[in-house]
């Protein structure tokens, strides 16, 4: 996928999209692993450069860590438990993941955000899977559609480590 | 996931191997106490070998440093890949444990810690 530069003054979320893949994974923490070497897959497959390909790796593991343990901690039976993750080309160098459940409604932007510079004793660990959502893409939406959740994330190729 | 453990003088350096993320961080949890409980003082984490870590794995590094330092003992971690090193820088946990670029100087900076045993 290597493609020219996009004018970056465009909105993303406006543009057509190319779905190229669709994971379904269900209620089982251990579909972490299995999402992992999906993921490792698209990214090689697609030329995604390393360090976007751990990115992803990472908010994708830690979003769908939170579905499986908080948001289905209490699923009623009869209720779908599957986690679907769409990744979508909307325009050169640019992706767009879509991770959808139907667990009860949880919007992670109105989450509150851990404080990243407490000392050792007093460190929260809960809340950093969406922080590092929140640093690691350029765009970041949410909606409830149908009784789901359905969180939009845009990854710009031309990122770069923030060291 | 592996964790190998190995003495050098009064540092325990223990080497990670593998993915450090939420479905396997129970088992590292258990592997890195087991080196903390049996009354080790100063531990050397060397990820050289980690291609991966996730919050979870955040969460157990954090755990050992509490209990090191509630026993008077120190952590320092080293060898980490950029992508690594941002994980530690975006959540902050590079202000809170100190990384180094390899084993040895990990090691030395513990070495010049005051013994406390």
């Amino acid at each position: 996928m290597t493609l020219p530069a996009y004018p970056s003054d465009i909105r993303v979320s406006d543009m057509a999209d190319r779905l190229l893949e669709k994971f379904v994974l269900h209620n089982d923490i251990k579909e972490t692993t299995r999402l992992g070497e999906l993921l490792a897959a698209f990214t090689e497959k697609y030329d995604v450069p390393p360090h976007l390909a751990f990115r992803i790796d990472l908010i994708l593991d830690e979003l769908v860590t939170n579905i499986i343990k908080y948001g289905y901690k209490d699923q009623q039976k009869n209720h779908k438990q599957e986690i679907f993750v769409e990744i979508f080309s909307c325009a050169p160098d640019i992706l767009k993941i879509v991770i959808i459940d139907s667990s009860s409604e949880f919007n992670p932007l109105k989450a509150r955000t851990p404080d990243v510079s407490s000392s050792i004793e007093e460190r929260p660990i809960g809340g950093l899977g969406i922080h590092f959502a929140k640093q690691f893409t350029k765009e970041m939406f949410y909606q409830r559609k149908s009784n789901q959740n359905h969180l939009t994330m845009i990854i710009d190729f031309n990122e770069k480590l923030t060291q | 996931m592996k964790l190998v453990a190995q003495k050098k003088g009064k540092v325990i350096v223990a080497k990670v191997e593998g993915r450090l993320d939420s479905a396997v961080a129970a088992e590292f949890e258990t592997a890195i106490m087991e080196v903390v409980k049996n009354g080790a003082k100063q531990v050397v984490v060397d990820f050289h070998d980690v291609s991966y870590i996730a919050s979870a794995g955040l969460r157990v590094l954090l755990m050992a440093a509490k209990q090191l330092k509630a026993g008077g003992g120190v952590i320092a971690l080293c060898d980490m890949t950029p992508s690594i090193k941002e994980v530690f820088e975006v959540s902050g946990f590079d202000q809170i444990l100190p990384i180094f670029e390899d084993q040895t100087s990990a090691v030395k900076s513990l070495k010049g810690e005051r013994d406390v045993s």
